[in-house]
């Protein structure tokens, strides 16, 4: 699938404090996109429902949120940590990372 | 059958009934069941009778505090390698000793002053999961036990922003009190009833820390997660009910996000609704009310706010309701025109709710009448 842009959202937690990135898929290093890429195909994410709710949340669970920029059209999915497809898991990991390390360079 | 000749028209909640059943001798749990059998009210609650004798059994199969610590060992299945008993000697590990005693400062609390044995008020073991993953910075109740990360113990010291989760004993309180809730008033986990219920765990983590350290209202830091941000963070805590909002400001990690009154209330889809975010407001309800009263927050802050969250609260919630069912609780314990009900209206008012107590009180126990009849059967009655 061929995707512009990913915008990458995790809130609450026990600490409740927001972790976020935008990632431009032409800002970044080839295999790092093609990792992100293969990971996306993988979950058939464009099938996925907006909102994972498979249960009731857990307290203080994450909370995600995805969204795929492509050819201009956006999907975004909504997942509590309880109800994230095993599939997905290595995606959050990688956007978390990236998340971690744009954090790190606003200031 | 001899018949005992008390009639107790009324229906007995079940809680109530446990609460005899666990303070009771055995001779008075007889007496309570026998009368119970015979009164006419009972016929057709053979439900509520079940659970009475099954809760006259699982009380008598366990003998109170019981924790378990397992170890993750940085993977994700739980809850793990069972690491340390109830009796146990401490281990070498500090993570595993922090779950363990903060674990049994939370039983303690909720036993020795709100009369509660444990989570389900059933006598439910207190089971802990320490090491979860690797590079995990948050702290969370399952449903059916807490599970704490390491923060961000795979990065370089230089850039950690996260401690362990057990570090902070307020955190132990905040997840076991989850438990609690979701055993009482079942607050829905979004919008103002998870706020309500964030709080909730928030105001007992923090009691727990209080007892602990035996202090008065007025020593306490009223700080949730102490110490759990690393040096190069900008910050105190995660949140303090004293002055929400305040906890930190951080190029980071950002400005702590929490309104401290209803005029900064913040919408939001983030968070279940901001759950995390809006708890500052109830948080510093009980913070005044508490400060108010002067004393051991736990005491009479800590009542109100317990029998509130047991008797009181529903699933759907929301401030105003918290507002006035406090207020309730504390004219039932107190006194109506206590100072007591003064504190918690006071509390409320500088969040910006009014609390409203003309309405007449939900019938959520039928006649307290009843209640004490029965009590005074068995030879329980509350002190006056
Ligand atoms: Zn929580």
């Amino acid at each position: 699938m061929y995707i512009d842009k990913i915008k990458f959202e995790r809130t609450g937690g026990f600490a409740g404090i927001r972790l976020a990135a935008e990632v431009d898929m032409d800002d970044i290093p080839e295999d790092q996109k093609r990792e992100i890429i293969r990971l996306i195909d993988e979950t058939d994410f464009d099938e996925l429902p907006k909102k994972l709710s498979g249960k009731m949340p857990m307290p203080d669970e994450f909370v995600y949120s995805i969204t795929v920029n492509s050819r201009g059209k956006e999907h975004a999915v909504l997942a509590g940590e309880s109800s994230l497809p095993n599939n997905l898991q290595p995606l959050i990991e990688v956007l978390e990372r990236i998340a971690k390390i744009q954090m790190r360079k606003q200031d | 059958m001899h018949t005992h000749n008390h009639p107790i028209n009324c229906i007995v909640p079940p809680y109530m009934l446990e609460d005899i059943a666990t303070k009771g001798t055995k001779s008075q749990r007889e007496l309570a069941i026998r009368t119970l059998k015979t009164s006419e009210q009972m016929r057709g609650q053979r439900r509520a009778l079940a659970d009475f004798s099954g809760a006259v059994s699982r009380f008598a199969a366990v003998g109170g505090k019981e924790r378990i610590v397992y170890d993750a060992q940085n993977g994700s299945s739980l809850p793990g390698t069972p690491v340390r008993n109830e009796g146990d000697g401490p281990t070498s590990d500090v993570t595993v000793n922090e779950a363990y005693d903060g674990s049994g400062a939370t039983y303690d609390l909720f036993n020795d002053i709100y009369n509660r044995n444990s989570i389900d008020a059933k006598g439910m073991r207190l089971d802990s999961t320490v090491h979860y993953k690797k590079g995990y910075d948050n702290a969370f109740w399952d449903g059916e036990q807490m599970v704490y990360g390491d923060g961000d113990e795979n990065l370089p010291v230089s850039e950690r922003l996260f401690n362990r989760f057990t570090i902070a004993i307020d955190i132990i309180g905040h997840e076991l009190t989850h438990g609690v809730t979701q055993f009482e008033a079942k607050l829905v986990y979004s919008q103002q009833p998870g706020a309500l219920n964030e709080s909730m765990s928030d105001v007992f983590g923090s009691l727990v820390k209080q007892r602990t350290l035996n202090q008065r209202a007025d020593e306490a830091d009223w700080i949730i997660g102490a110490g759990l941000l690393t040096e190069n963070v900008n910050g105190i805590g995660i949140r303090t009910m004293k002055a929400p909002g305040t906890a930190y400001d951080d190029p980071v990690l950002g400005k702590d996000p929490q309104p401290g009154h209803m005029k900064d209330y913040v919408n939001t889809v983030s968070d279940n609704g901001g759950v995390h975010i809006n708890s500052g407001i109830p948080n510093r309800a009980f913070y005044v009310t508490a400060m108010e009263l002067g004393g051991y927050a736990w005491e009479k802050a800590g009542q109100i706010w317990y029998v509130t969250l047991r008797d009181k609260l529903g699933a759907n919630s929301k401030f105003q309701d918290c507002a006035n069912l406090t207020y309730l609780t504390a004219s039932e314990l107190y006194g109506n025109g206590s100072l007591e009900q003064k504190a918690v209206k006071k509390g409320w008012a500088e969040v910006g709710l009014t609390v409203d107590g003309s309405t007449p009180p939900p019938t959520t126990e039928p006649g307290d009448g009843c209640l004490s009849s029965l009590l005074r059967l068995i030879g329980a009655a509350p002190e006056k």
